[in-house]
């Protein structure tokens, strides 16, 4: 029995052996594929960065040297035409001609000879990022296959850990001559490497998948993302699905395809999309902001409060997903938890700028984003409560009365939280003293005898070249500091934006701040509703619109 | 008779032993060769990486210069372009238009400032003779500077060192082998007669196929 066992026990070894050497040449394999992976994907991130710059290089030349100065010639030329001077016209749009040459964003098909406007998005996707964002797949990919076989490697370390153990103890057995002790040591150090070999076979047996491997599927993704950067939603939704149908499992398409349905008013089928990402894992406090967003225009109000309560919570720094649980909490009925949130939201925003100022830096551009999201929600419900129609369906407010003055009040608030600050770093305080009245607009008429009149009125014919705001006002000190806002069919133009400080007194009436004024031949307001809102000291204390027409 | 088989079982416990010498000798030296092989491989990723920085650091510079130098030369073109234009109106007034002749003489001049102080902003030497301007020479020139300087081909770097892990991992099949050598030459000890010649034929054969391994992949004829 003894000499027996004595000859099996060394066999065991063998056996084994011969196993740890099969297990230690996987593990070296999967270390070394694990080093090219990173390698290859250190090599992808570097030639992103490379491609990005180089391509934006290029392109800021196209656009801001090349069409920029084609674009100053062409408005020389149109200005020398509407002073009757045809010669100098002439030579504008001869030198605007030879510029197109210089560059391929000034030619077929990116320039628009007709009306001289660039397809600068899609001049943008041909010339560098389709290739950066296939790169940022590949990147991706790559990193993903490191990670995977990183894991392999390491577990093959812990298997050939435990064979050495089972070694050991079959050398025990092998050299005493205690006959119990051996069958323990002999039991145990096989199960050992049973266990071993089985886990291993388990591990080698597991498929490293790399998306690189389907390249159809990269192509489609790319180009869809091309597309949606061109705000070519309806086709790229047909890219990224033949990017499904070349790869069911891509996590990224659905993230990107249900973004495309979500801008679409598909909303059912962007929900359906964000929904299949997350169960591949693919979750970001973005892409469940507009999963939430989804749900909120399907009506869903309690799945959105849900997810945008578990985002805030996690990722507490997006701000307009808890402009966005206010509003869904608004909506549904519940006016103090709106409230609550809002106010929350607010605080934080005031808490970012306070840190940006302490650490002698700026906000990030997602504060003022956030802000204004959260300014274009609210208007959202206080339309549906006055159409009585849309989406989600108005029907669904419960009490639409206590919805829209709620609404209304906030929209104020944050406008002024906004106005506050940009220009004092904090909310505004106290209440407002002065009156603002007679909020009206006009255009100068300039008479053949020197004088200037104002037309006055709410709706003007196109071509008009200068606006002015005219308002009566009382209890304004000077210097309090006055900031006017102008949105063109909703969006703020900076451009249009004045600060300056009070000095026009305690009252008057019809005092009047020029908006627009016309310094050359070729410029006048284009057609849309311009809104208008002056600020005293970050309060908001009037605001109007004016219309120009077609 | 009995003196005879244990002579000869001397003889084969010397063979064993140096058998098992050698095969623990050439171990040694073949996980050398792997560590070195290995090494190898890692420094040539280094290099390779090193030069896809270098890569896309000279492509990252090359454009930002010479599409900034471009810009300045759009300035200086559509300059060039407005004045070629004023001369030929200038040379088709009549002599008695002297306040035309003024205004077009004056913006002659402005305009000619303009486009000498845009000259001085980009490197003339990537003129072309008609005019136009060498950006691909410059962009040329540029990587060709940065070539002389450092080494910008990742992918010969890249595959070298897949070579060199390639060669690691065939050596790493070789240790095993010999392993398994050193396993086998150990088991005659307790086995059977019979047994004990096909251990010590089988642990022979799988030791001179390592060596032999050991020299085609060490000269790069076998699996490289």
């Amino acid at each position: 029995m003894n000499e027996r066992f004595k000859g099996f026990v060394p066999i065991l070894i063998a056996i084994i052996t011969v196993v740890t050497a099969i297990v230690a040449y996987l593990q070296s394999d999967a270390s070394n594929r694990d080093d090219r992976s990173g390698r290859d994907a250190n090599s992808l991130a570097v030639e992103m960065l490379g491609q990005n710059i180089n391509g934006n290089s290029r392109s800021y030349y196209d656009y801001n040297e090349a069409f920029q100065t084609w674009f100053q010639l062409d408005v020389q030329a149109t200005a020398a035409q509407e002073r009757g001077d045809d010669a100098a016209a002439v030579r504008y749009t001869s030198a605007a001609e030879q510029i197109r040459l210089l560059s391929p964003l000034l030619q077929a098909p990116y320039f628009d000879e007709g009306t001289g406007d660039v397809d600068f998005a899609r001049y943008e996707v041909d010339t560098f990022r389709a290739r950066v964002t296939q790169l940022g797949e590949e990147y991706t990919a790559a990193a993903g296959v490191k990670d995977a076989w990183d894991t392999k490697a390491n577990t093959y370390i812990v298997h050939l850990t435990i064979l050495a153990v089972s070694l050991f103890l079959l050398g025990l057995a092998a050299s005493i001559d205690h006959p119990a002790s051996q069958v323990i040591f002999v039991v145990v150090g096989s199960a050992l490497a049973l266990v071993a070999v089985v886990w291993a076979a388990l591990v080698y047996a597991a498929p490293v998948f790399d998306l690189r491997t389907q390249p159809a599927a990269i192509e489609a993704y790319t180009r869809g993302v091309g597309l949606v950067y061109q705000n070519r939603d309806d086709e790229a939704l047909a890219a990224f699905n033949e990017a499904v149908t070349a790869y069911p499992d891509y996590a990224a398409v659905y993230v990107a395809r249900g973004g495309a349905n979500l801008r679409l008013s598909n909303y059912e089928a962007a929900a359906a999309d964000f929904e299949q990402a997350r169960t591949m894992g693919a979750e970001t406090p973005s892409m469940l902001g507009d999963l939430a967003i989804a749900y909120y225009y399907l009506g869903q109000f309690s799945k959105a409060i849900a997810l945008q309560q578990s985002v805030v919570e996690n990722s507490p720094s997006e701000l307009w997903v808890q402009f966005d649980l206010g509003a869904t909490q608004l909506i549904s009925g519940q006016v103090d938890a709106a409230r609550a949130t809002y106010e929350g939201a607010m605080q934080a925003a005031i808490a970012e700028v306070q840190a940006a100022q302490q650490a002698s830096t700026t906000p990030s551009s997602q504060l003022w984003y956030g802000l204004n999201f959260g300014v274009l929600g609210l208007e959202e419900i206080r339309g549906l409560i006055a159409n009585g129609e849309g989406t989600p369906d108005p029907a669904l407010i419960p009490d639409p009365a206590a919805v829209d003055e709620a609404a209304g009040a906030l929209i104020k608030q944050i406008k002024e939280l906004t106005v506050g600050l940009e220009y004092q770093g904090t909310a505004p305080s106290g209440s407002l003293s002065a009156t603002i009245s007679n909020f009206t607009f006009g255009v100068p008429v300039y008479a053949d005898d020197g004088t200037v009149s104002l037309e006055v009125g709410e709706a003007f014919i196109s071509g008009v070249s200068e606006m002015s705001l005219l308002f009566d006002y009382d209890g304004l000190r000077d210097g309090q500091m006055i900031v006017i806002k102008v949105y063109i069919d909703g969006d703020e133009d900076p451009s249009w934006r004045i600060v300056r400080d009070w000095d026009g007194g305690t009252s008057g009436s019809g005092y009047e701040i020029p908006l627009a004024i016309a310094y050359s031949d070729t410029f006048i307001l284009s057609s849309a509703t311009y809104t208008v809102e002056m600020y005293v000291d970050g309060l908001l204390a009037g605001s109007g619109e004016f219309v120009i027409e077609e | 008779m009995e003196a005879a088989h244990v002579q000869e079982d001397d003889r084969l416990k010397i063979v064993i032993a140096l058998l098992i010498a050698v095969t623990s000798v050439v171990g040694a030296i073949v996980a050398w060769r792997g560590s070195v092989a290995a090494d190898a491989a890692g420094d040539s990723d280094t290099a390779g990486l090193r030069a896809a920085i270098h890569l896309n650091e000279v492509r990252a510079l090359s454009a930002v210069t010479t599409y900034g130098d471009y810009g300045a030369y759009t300035q200086y073109y559509r300059d060039r372009q407005i004045i070629a234009a004023l001369e030929a109106d200038l040379s088709a007034l009549p002599e008695d238009a002297v306040d035309e002749i003024d205004a077009l003489n004056t913006e002659l001049a402005n305009v000619n400032d303009q486009m000498t102080v845009a000259q001085q902003t980009f490197p003339n030497q990537f003129l072309n003779r008609d005019g136009s301007y060498g950006l691909e020479r410059q962009q040329g020139q540029i990587f060709a500077d940065a070539a002389r300087a450092a080494d910008l081909d990742p992918v010969t770097n890249f595959s070298e060192a897949d070579q060199f892990r390639t060669k690691s991992q065939n050596f790493l099949i070789i240790f095993s082998a010999l392993a398994v050598t050193l396993v086998l030459l150990t088991l005659i000890e307790v086995a059977t007669d019979r047994l004990k010649m096909v251990l010590l034929g089988g642990g022979s054969l799988l030791l001179v196929v390592s060596i032999v391994g050991t020299v085609l992949i060490e000269m790069g004829r076998l699996g490289s």
